[in-house]
């Protein structure tokens, strides 16, 4: 799989990206590089906890990074998240499923991370 | 070297991106590879503890708001209590709106929004950033000068509008304030002498515009400005000027424009104020005010020494000369010349030594023009002889500038020895008043030129504070009373008393005595009767161009004289 067709296939913006990034290379450097973050596993601790400080954390982190590397779905779930943590006084439903949620978009992006070659 | 002088040589800027988000990093970073270098800090600590120890390296700060171990805020507060981080520009790197107004009142100059777009864009506007912030830096570095603490002359022109602005009843004059010939001060004393007048005047001048309201500058070398309100009368503000130096090697020369008009262009006010004071430069006047004839005298001055070099090459100065009798003994004879310079100017013609030598002292120009004549009158002693048979001695002007001229020995001997001229037909007058001024170096000269044979005269003697001792200290061959002296014989008797007494002197002390400016037949029979060796001046005949005079040498000798 190469870079354009990852993006195709996570519904992302691929021309966005190499407006920012200019070429396919470095393009892919940056997303390997977010595959192997932390920001994954941060989340699912945060959501495990159910640390609505830590979710808050994570997913804004995560809608900057994601927005800058132009994977839209991602941007967009985590920019849910995050303003529903920022403005949540105790642990709801509402969040709780939206977490789940941006954790199963994660998953499929990563998933299709690990196919470029 | 400081911090602008050296982003100057520097070869790429330096960003610091505080990012705990590594990748937006990288890629915030890769923007700007080429052009800056890249420092990074992931953490509020991080962020500080780099802009400690990298400060004077840093250009602008890209600043993410949401990092752990103190946020960016922290930083920012951090920011507003440290002048020296105060002076980076700090670009906040947010996806928040919400925070930006927070920011501002943090003192952040600007946004980087994300996700990122346009890196170009976002490029330009941080190295705009960046050259306002180091033009805003040279500015406060330009805004006083360094050694005095007055302003320098940008700012000085613009609070001076300012002042008119917000005192427009008010009259203001401009007041030009110069140390005559600073840079021999300088020379001759040392910087950190000169550095010391320079502040001792910038103290005084302070102290006045507190005191009456205005503004002073030190514009460069020796030479102050002052912008105030105005004063009726300036000789009390000179007066404690001079005072306030304490300083006899120190001279001024100070014009004034009063009553400035508040629409006229501040340079041409300030050349104005300027021009007045050249125009005194040199007089024993200190101060004077600005008029249109001041100016036109101020012109005239600058065409003469733009026209000096060309005139000197194409041999527009002329050497006059006067010739001095010896009327003891029955017949009145020949026996010397005064090297009188003149200059016929192509576009004014016959110009007075009187307008252009206190020019040419003041800039310099006198060694190379004293330079020319010493060569021009030996060249003319060596004609002479070649016509003659004889070398007629001729006295030549050793300018009171020249003194301090550590090749003047060198000149005179070049030009004498060239062709073949006796030292002692070779005679070198120096005024009193060059003695008076530097006595060390004027009898350190007069004793080597006299032990190399030639003569010497002491020139306008009696018109300094310092003749007795000239006569004790200088060892000279032939004593020139001032020609002041034969003006005012006939005011009072007592005059002709001292002229008698002068030469009664020389005769005991076996000088030659000269009088000069001798115009009258009365004049010249007093002399004679008083026993004074030779006369110059109109009676027997007013300054001769060379072959005028080659013309009366040859009647002189006809005449067995």
């Amino acid at each position: 799989m190469d870079v354009k067709q990852f993006y195709d296939a996570i519904g992302g913006n691929y021309q966005r990206a190499l407006e920012t990034m200019m070429n396919d290379e470095f393009v892919k450097r940056m997303l390997l590089k977010f595959l192997n973050s932390s920001s994954y596993s941060d989340l699912l601790e945060a959501f495990r906890n159910k640390d609505i400080k830590a979710i808050f954390n994570v997913t804004h982190m995560l809608k900057g990074v994601a927005g800058n590397l132009s994977l839209t779905p991602l941007q967009l779930e985590a920019a849910a998240v995050c303003e529903i943590a920022r403005n949540a006084f105790e642990y709801t439903a509402e969040l709780d499923i939206k977490t789940e949620n941006l954790i199963s978009v994660y998953e499929l992006i990563n998933s299709n991370l690990k196919q470029l070659c | 070297m400081d911090k602008i002088r050296e982003r100057e040589v520097q070869s790429k800027r330096t960003l610091l991106i505080a990012d705990d988000d590594v990748i937006s990093g990288d890629i915030l970073s890769s923007f700007f590879e080429k052009e800056f270098n890249i420092l990074r800090a992931y953490s509020g600590k991080e962020t500080l503890k780099t802009l400690s120890t990298h400060l004077d390296i840093i250009d602008l700060v890209l600043l993410d708001i949401y990092m752990p171990d103190g946020d960016g805020f922290t930083i920012l507060k951090a920011r507003q209590e440290n002048k020296e981080i105060k002076k980076l520009p700090f670009i906040v790197i947010t996806g928040e709106a919400d925070i930006e107004r927070d920011c501002f009142y943090l003192g952040v100059n600007d946004f980087i929004r994300k996700p990122f777009s346009n890196p170009e864009i976002i490029v330009a506007r941080v190295k705009r950033m960046i050259e306002l912030y180091e033009d805003r830096s040279i500015i406060k570095e330009v805004k006083t000068d360094k050694l005095t603490n007055l302003y320098s002359i940008e700012f000085f022109k613009k609070f001076c509008i300012q002042f008119d602005e917000a005192k427009p009843d008010i009259s203001k004059d401009m007041v030009s304030i110069n140390i005559t010939r600073f840079r021999l001060l300088n020379e001759l004393y040392g910087k950190n002498y000169s550095d010391e007048v320079l502040k001792n005047i910038a103290k005084f001048l302070e102290h006045f515009v507190d005191k009456v309201k205005g503004f002073a500058s030190h514009t460069s070398g020796g030479d102050f400005l002052v912008y105030c309100t105005h004063q009726d009368d300036y000789q009390s503000f000179v007066n404690d000027l001079l005072n306030h130096l304490e300083s006899s090697s120190v001279h001024l020369h100070i014009g004034i424009c009063p009553n400035v008009d508040p629409l006229l262009d501040k340079d041409l006010v300030i050349g104005r104020a300027h021009n007045v004071a050249n125009s005194i430069q040199g007089d024993s006047t200190i101060y004077a005010i600005y008029d249109s004839k001041v100016e036109e005298k101020v012109f005239f001055e600058e065409e003469l020494i733009n026209s000096f070099k060309n005139s000197l090459k194409n041999r527009e100065f002329k050497v006059f000369y006067q010739p001095k009798y010896n009327i003891q003994g029955d017949k009145n004879r020949l026996s010397s010349a005064e090297a009188l310079i003149r200059w016929v100017h192509p576009k004014h013609g016959m110009i007075s030594p009187g307008v252009f030598i206190p020019l040419f002292e003041e800039n310099g120009f006198i060694q190379q023009l004293d330079a020319y004549v010493f060569e021009e009158v030996a060249r003319q002693q060596a004609e002479w002889k070649e016509k003659f048979g004889i070398y007629l001695p001729v006295s030549v002007n050793v300018s009171r500038v020249d003194i301090h001229n550590p090749n003047l020995e060198k000149e005179i001997l070049e030009a004498v020895d060239k062709v073949h001229v006796p030292h002692d037909k070779y005679y070198l007058e120096i005024t009193e008043s060059a003695y008076s001024q530097d006595k060390q170096e004027v009898i350190s000269l007069v004793t080597s030129l006299k032990e190399k044979g030639f003569l010497i005269e002491i020139d306008d003697f009696g018109s300094g504070y310092s003749s007795l001792n000239v006569i004790s200290e200088l060892p000279f061959d032939v004593l020139k009373i001032d020609m002041v002296f034969m003006k005012k014989i006939d005011e009072h008797p007592m005059n002709r008393d001292i002229v008698k007494m002068i030469l009664a002197l020389c005769k005991k002390i076996g000088a030659t005595s000269v009088a000069e400016g001798v115009e009258t037949v009365e004049h010249y029979k007093f002399l004679k009767e008083c026993g004074c060796d030779v006369i110059q001046g109109y009676y027997f005949s007013k300054p001769l161009p060379e072959n005028e005079f080659t013309a009366l040498m040859e009647r002189e000798y006809q005449n067995g004289r």
